[in-house]
């Protein structure tokens, strides 16, 4: 279990090793000088600049430098935003994208998990067809679509919540719907089916002829089993939950980095979208770490690293 | 989403025509008797059908569409901004009085095209990447998919964003940045599917017979898997298409001239404010449309190419 964890970690940093070295290069090929831009520099303005930042030293050694930085949890400094340290820039924009994150997983787990369930015991009945509404309706509108459609009902025309920003909680509701919309209907399905099949299982009928109450059967043994396939995709949703908050910050105008990132990429701020990669990278190589792990807890029949057999 | 009314009748010939696969069969998946089985089964699927028909409408309307009224997508006429709909704006005008019928199928043309050039590239190389790795096995196996695994890691829409920042706006830039990361998918399917195929006992046979790899690879092991294949093609153009809203959405994607949905939608934003809606809802509705429709396709196909996975 040990070795597995370990074998896993390492794996991780490798790709994170890789994902930096790739957005390293990728930012250094891109063509222009991002000081060239700046309205009538001297040239030695321009030069003190380049030091400034280290941009006059050949590749290898800004390359070099910025992975030790790293390591030492320096994400370096920003070319245009107000703040420039970007370590400062990211500790206040975490929060608020952990906490809307944080929100929208629960709330397309919660809904998501309890319409499956729903939708397979009440099967063809209108619990069911609520779940098959909700699938398309999740699968069929982007994210910004939906966003924009709760804004023109609960915000414009109902005046029931607020239009955009960031503060209350009630600024939040908006926001943490739209992203958990597209997750909530795939758990819903996924759930829905893996429920259908477990209710199916001999193990079901078994336990309901020796007497036990159906009610009991579902809550002690099916949910147990129908969860886990769920828990396999929380990978994945965690990674569309993170992309999404991308564009519903956006939209919301919500000071979190994912709206930081956008920014960053049209201001052509070239260390602050390499930090954007990193801290995103780094969220969703611990979101798949801990799926993992959850996964063995829930399910013993999984013997990882195949060592204690 | 799927009707279970499948006939189950449809089992056997299934079997008859796996027991087949050992036959000369050129495309043994396409063979008559499978081929009609699947449609059937196909045509059994209500949403199926329904994307389906929807595809096709939106394909016929995207080609004629613009040609349908007498103005150019970026034809401007500041005596007729924000007209509602009507007569003669269908779809109304936005504020630089250009016609909305007109940039809403030129949206359409950019969605379809993007949606398709970048499944069929990702079809290429990953067809090719993962047909090779499969059949390579061994050590070549092991490097090739361990590359795989790591690129696997990057999350897709943040590399697409950092190539778009890379290559530049522009729709082409838009399809190589989806592709770069986007072949991945279908390599690790194709893969696993030649991995399986290999196993069988036709294709031992006609390994000990000699075929060489590359002819078995494209003979034999290829075709066999196309039924996978075509599903994962079918569910990557709604992916595709929904990537290109969403930067385009962001600034990130399509140059601003051009008629892109996601475009559309984002400069429709300020009307939830002033009233113009209709700016807002039509291109929110045919992406919304074309999702729903390559999605429900894709599932009709999955359901009947392969009924061991229909839920």
């Amino acid at each position: 279990m040990v070795a597995y964890l370990l074998r896993r970690l390492l794996a991780s940093l490798v790709t994170l090793w890789v994902i930096v070295t790739l957005t390293f290069v990728l930012m250094h090929a891109v063509p222009g000088d991002p000081f060239l831009t700046e309205a009538r520099l001297s040239p030695q303005a321009v030069r003190n600049l380049r030091a400034y930042y280290g941009l006059d030293r050949p590749l290898p050694v800004q390359y070099a430098r910025y992975v030790v930085n790293l390591l030492r949890g320096d994400l370096g400094r920003s070319l245009r935003s107000e703040v420039r340290d970007i370590n400062q820039i990211v500790r206040e924009g975490l929060p608020v994208s952990a906490l809307l994150g944080a929100e929208a997983l629960l709330l397309a787990i919660a809904g998501g998990v309890t319409l499956g369930v729903l939708a397979a015991l009440g099967r063809n009945r209108w619990p069911d067809h609520l779940s098959i509404g909700v699938a398309i309706v999740g699968i069929s509108v982007p994210s910004f679509i939906l966003a924009t459609l709760l804004i023109d009902v609960f915000a414009v025309k109902l005046a029931l919540l607020p239009v955009s920003l960031w503060g209350t909680w009630r600024h939040t509701v908006l926001p943490a719907v739209s992203l958990a919309l597209t997750p909530l209907a795939y758990l819903a399905r996924l759930t829905r089916s893996s429920m259908l099949e477990e209710l199916s299982q001999d193990y079901v009928k078994a336990a309901l002829a020796r007497g036990l109450s159906r009610r009991r059967v579902i809550i002690r043994h099916t949910l147990r089993g129908a969860l886990l396939p769920a828990l396999t995709v929380l990978g994945p949703i965690t990674a569309g939950v993170l992309a999404g908050s991308f564009i519903i910050e956006n939209i919301f105008g919500i000071p979190g980095i994912g709206k930081i990132f956008v920014l960053s990429i049209s201001d052509r701020d070239y260390p602050l979208i390499l930090s954007g990669a990193v801290v995103y990278s780094v969220l969703l190589l611990l979101a798949n770490l801990l799926v993992d792990l959850g996964y063995t807890v829930l399910d013993p029949r999984i013997r990882i690293g195949g060592g204690s057999r | 989403m799927t009707p279970a009314h499948a006939p189950e009748a449809l089992e056997p010939s299934r079997e008859l025509f796996r027991l087949r696969e050992g036959s000369a069969a050129e495309l043994p998946w396409a063979a008559p008797g499978a081929a009609v089985s699947a449609l059937r089964r196909l045509r059994a699927h209500r949403l199926g059908v329904a994307g389906l028909i929807i595809i096709i409408l939106l394909t016929v309307m995207a080609g004629a569409g613009p040609q349908l009224v007498p103005y150019a997508s970026d034809e401007q006429n500041m005596l007729a901004t924000n007209e509602p709909p009507s007569g003669r704006h269908w779809f109304g005008t936005d504020d630089f009085g250009r016609d909305v019928f007109a940039r809403t199928w030129i949206g359409a043309r950019i969605s379809l095209f993007v949606g398709l050039s970048a499944a069929l590239l990702d079809l290429v190389i990953g067809v090719v990447y993962g047909g090779i790795s499969g059949s390579a096995g061994g050590g070549v196996d092991l490097v090739m998919m361990r590359v795989v695994d790591l690129l696997y890691g990057i999350p897709h829409l943040l590399s697409t964003i950092l190539f778009m920042v890379v290559l530049g706006p522009g729709l082409f830039t838009i399809i190589v940045a989806m592709v770069a990361t986007g072949w991945l998918g279908m390599a690790r399917l194709v893969r696993g599917q030649v991995l399986l195929l290999k196993e069988l006992d036709y294709v031992q046979a006609a390994h000990a017979l000699g075929v060489r790899p590359a002819r078995l690879l494209a003979r034999h092991l290829i075709p066999n898997a196309m039924g996978p294949i075509l599903v994962n093609l079918t569910l990557t153009i709604p992916a595709a298409i929904f990537t290109e809203a969403t930067l385009s959405f962001l600034g990130l994607g399509v140059p601003l001239p051009l008629a892109s949905w996601g475009t559309m939608t984002a400069e429709g934003l300020v009307t939830l404010l002033t009233g113009q809606t209709w700016r807002l809802f039509f291109p929110a509705f045919f992406i919304s449309l074309t999702m729903f429709a390559f999605n429900a396709f894709g599932d009709g196909l999955r359901d009947a190419l392969d009924p061991r996975l229909r839920r």
